[in-house]
């Protein structure tokens, strides 16, 4: 390195191409197995367990209002922005925009493409506006942002719950408080895993063959409606596909309870 | 067309400054400004009215670009228009065109050192050229220090590369600090000196945008 | 002291912000009570992100930055075969709402995350805090890339301070697996991992710069101004300082003209803070 502006005028290089370390591993991972012998997972979790909730609200300054929470080791961090003027063409609805995006950081293995952040957020967005009166402001057009800060398995659960704090605190008429539940399965739902890790959650890059996928559910409660489904994997047989609905539905509703928690306790 | 050369020399050890106005026929203002061989073209267009989305309500909106001699722009051009930018605001009288916007393209043809000093006068003469109205006149300098702690003066791009730290300056007419970029490993005692060594220069420049203006003006009137 | 405010007061705030803010200073306060030369509490978590292999979390007041590490394999470039990269990258988040929407997002951004990317870059590397030598693994075939990633998640004050300081926390918290060569494949053991040798590090500290309406020549420095006061106040002087107290960056944009003497106050307290932050890092990785 020469003195001062190193390189050739403060520009700095960077690498034609870069291989992931985590391609080249020297051993390979001995245990796959997500139940320990003792019938618990590898953080000590019953199957049925959900990992701890923290909440915190109002991180974010300068926007209507801001949320972050986490799942674990998974991390998301959500603001509002509006309702506040849009260039589109006139509508009598308000405009719910949702964007997801992943931190570069964020996710052990790689991010995920723009397309997949694309595709994350239209799942969410239609999940969410179900809940939100946007006959309460017309013309306008309100942002939900989501940031992943760390992906750690049931990224949408954490995404929905962060996105309905957030919504609930900004002022913005609703009908219902969103909740979600990801569940990841076994062959013939022999074992459903509530709130699975990185590690638990199905892919196909994933070699763990104790799962064969991972179904995530958001769900009105007071409505009693569900307004969005994700799934990914084989599900054999209707009942299995209940099943798995049945434990989402009992896993969102666990979840919120937190929520509301956090809501009254900060009323 | 009205086309200006003459150089003048510092006491300051550094290259002659060689400025050509009037060199970009369709901007209201342009300049090209040589110091050895690092050559600059600045271009001023506007006051024009603005976009309404960019557009202020008090004051003039003022866009600089930077393009360097090759590639395309990336973090360092950016800083440089932040950097040139941040010096516009502070020497236009932006208040006096309200709702309009003055946009300032700033062409690095070759860099051979020094490149912010040269930018800076290119930026000076093409306004003065525009006749948009000014708080004040900026002038540049840029330091070197080399390890066995001497300093050098408008560094040559060689000697800028053997340098520990590189201190740019820009100045105004009572030889106070408008602006600064300073980079690499130096103490408060070498930045202070040469802070008073462009302090000292900036008469020098004044009198040269003088002379530049009075030799437009004198063509224009024969 | 804070002071008190009345409802007459919130409307003027709300109607006439810059006269608001133009006021308080003159007098010598600041809105949230602050004196001129205080900084607001700033708070540093390291290690918080599993996924990547260095991260810190910087707070400064309503200012939050995270940073992640992550170490790639690379090729070095034939020019410089022994060095590694560091490639540094500074992005506002989406959650601090769009650059481009100027007031209704966290107000208009001073620096665009290219020109905090080119500074910090400067900063880092001229302050000798990694040599990229450190980072070969066989010379001219094979060396590690540092992914930088910064990213701003809330802007309310001087965002390039809390940005080196997450950048060198993250740095000084991230570790490396080891690697070792096997006919010309590296293979890489996640078992053993080592820290990154530093060097001198660099911290930054920001001021605002506003002239005084009493006289002409009199003005005043923030140390660590809000977006709002930044907003006010038209220059922006930003000094970074290693932790052996030697200058590595000064810049300023703008505003008033400034004297050697202002100057001189700046670096003082400039290499005040320094220290003050060097123990909150010490504190933290302890």
């Amino acid at each position: 390195m020469a003195g001062a502006g190193s390189g050739r005028r403060n520009r700095y290089l960077a690498p034609e191409a870069t291989r992931n370390p985590l391609l080249c591993l020297k051993e390979k991972k001995e245990d796959n197995s997500i139940l320990r012998s003792n019938q618990l997972r590898q953080d000590g979790r019953s199957c049925t367990d959900i990992r701890p909730v923290s909440i915190q609200s109002g991180i974010v300054s300068h926007v209507t209002s801001s949320a972050y929470i986490e799942l674990g080791d998974t991390k998301v961090l959500c603001s509002i922005l509006g309702p506040r003027h849009t260039q589109k063409d006139f509508n009598l609805e308000g405009q719910v925009l949702c964007q997801v995006k992943f931190a570069p950081f964020s996710c052990h293995f790689q991010k995920p493409s723009q397309q997949e952040e694309k595709f994350m957020s239209s799942i969410i967005s239609e999940a969410i506006v179900g809940a939100i009166r946007t006959e309460t402001f017309p013309k306008l057009e309100t942002l939900v942002n989501i940031v992943v800060l760390e992906n750690d398995g049931s990224m949408l659960t954490a995404a929905i719950l962060c996105a309905s704090i957030a919504l609930a605190t900004s002022g913005i008429e609703m009908k219902d408080l969103p909740t979600a539940c990801t569940v990841s399965y076994s062959d013939k739902a022999s074992n459903i895993y509530y709130d699975p890790t990185i590690a638990e959650e199905y892919s196909t890059a994933n070699e763990n063959k104790d799962v064969i996928g991972y179904k995530s559910v958001v769900y009105l409660p007071l409505l009693r409606e569900i307004s969005g489904v994700y799934q990914v994997g084989v599900a054999e047989s209707h009942s299995v596909s209940s099943q798995l609905l049945e434990a989402c539905i009992e896993g969102g509703l666990r979840y919120h309870e937190r929520v509301r928690q956090y809501l009254k306790d900060l009323a | 067309m009205n086309i200006i050369r003459h150089v003048v020399t510092m006491e300051v050890k550094s290259r002659g400054i060689e400025c050509e106005l009037g060199i970009i026929t369709r901007a209201d203002g342009s300049a090209q400004v040589k110091q050895g061989n690092t050559i600059v073209t600045c271009g001023v267009y506007g006051p024009v009215e603005a976009k309404s989305a960019r557009e202020k309500v008090d004051k003039a909106v003022v866009e600089v670009i930077v393009k360097s001699e090759t590639g395309l722009p990336g973090p360092y051009e950016k800083e440089l228009e932040l950097l040139m930018s941040s010096c516009c605001e502070t020497m236009i009288l932006t208040h006096l065109h309200p709702h309009t916007a003055i946009s300032v393209s700033i062409q690095i043809q070759s860099d051979n050192g020094s490149v912010i000093v040269c930018m800076v006068h290119a930026l000076c003469c093409s306004l003065l050229d525009a006749c948009l109205p000014l708080k004040t006149t900026f002038s540049a300098i840029k330091c070197a220090f080399l390890s066995d702690g001497s300093m050098l003066t408008d560094p040559t791009t060689q000697q800028e590369e053997t340098a520990t730290s590189q201190l740019t300056y820009i100045i105004d007419r009572k030889g106070k600090l408008v602006a600064s970029h300073a980079t690499g490993s130096f103490d408060t005692e070498e930045y202070i000196k040469g802070l008073s060594v462009a302090s000292s220069t900036a008469v020098h420049r004044t009198d040269f945008y003088r002379e530049t203006i009075s030799r437009k003006m004198s063509r224009i009137k024969q | 002291m804070v002071l008190s405010q009345t409802k007459m007061d919130l409307d003027f705030r709300l109607l006439f912000p810059e006269e608001f803010i133009k006021q308080i200073l003159d007098e010598g306060y600041r809105e949230d009570g602050r004196s001129h030369n205080q900084t607001r509490s700033t708070t540093l978590t390291v290690g918080s992100f599993k996924s990547a292999d260095g991260s810190a979390v910087v707070r400064i007041g309503g200012t939050c930055v995270a940073c992640g590490v992550k170490g790639e394999l690379a090729n070095p470039r034939a020019i410089s075969p022994k060095d590694g990269f560091i490639v540094l990258n500074v992005e506002y988040s989406l959650v601090t709402g769009s650059e481009k929407l100027g007031a209704i997002g966290g107000g208009e951004k001073f620096f665009s995350s290219q020109s905090l990317t080119q500074i910090i870059q400067d900063i880092i590397h001229s302050s000798k805090f990694i040599n990229l030598e450190h980072l070969c693994i066989e010379e001219g075939k094979i060396c590690w890339s540092l992914n930088v990633d910064v990213v701003v998640l809330s802007c309310d004050g001087p965002v390039i301070d809390a940005c080196v300081l997450a950048a060198v926390s993250a740095l000084k918290n991230a570790t490396l697996p080891s690697v070792e060569i096997e006919s010309e494949k590296p293979l890489v053991s996640m078992a053993t991992r080592n820290h990154l040798k530093t060097g001198q590090y660099p911290l930054m500290t920001s001021f605002a710069i506003h002239k005084k309406e009493v006289s002409d020549t009199n003005i005043g420095v923030l140390v660590d101004p809000t977006d709002d006061e930044a907003q006010y106040c038209t220059g922006i002087v930003c000094i970074a300082v290693t932790n052996d107290q030697k200058l590595t960056g000064l810049y300023k944009y703008g505003g008033p003209a400034m004297t050697s003497d202002d100057i001189q106050k700046c670096i003082r307290k400039a290499k005040k803070q320094a220290t003050i932050l060097v123990k909150l890092i010490d504190n933290t990785m302890k």
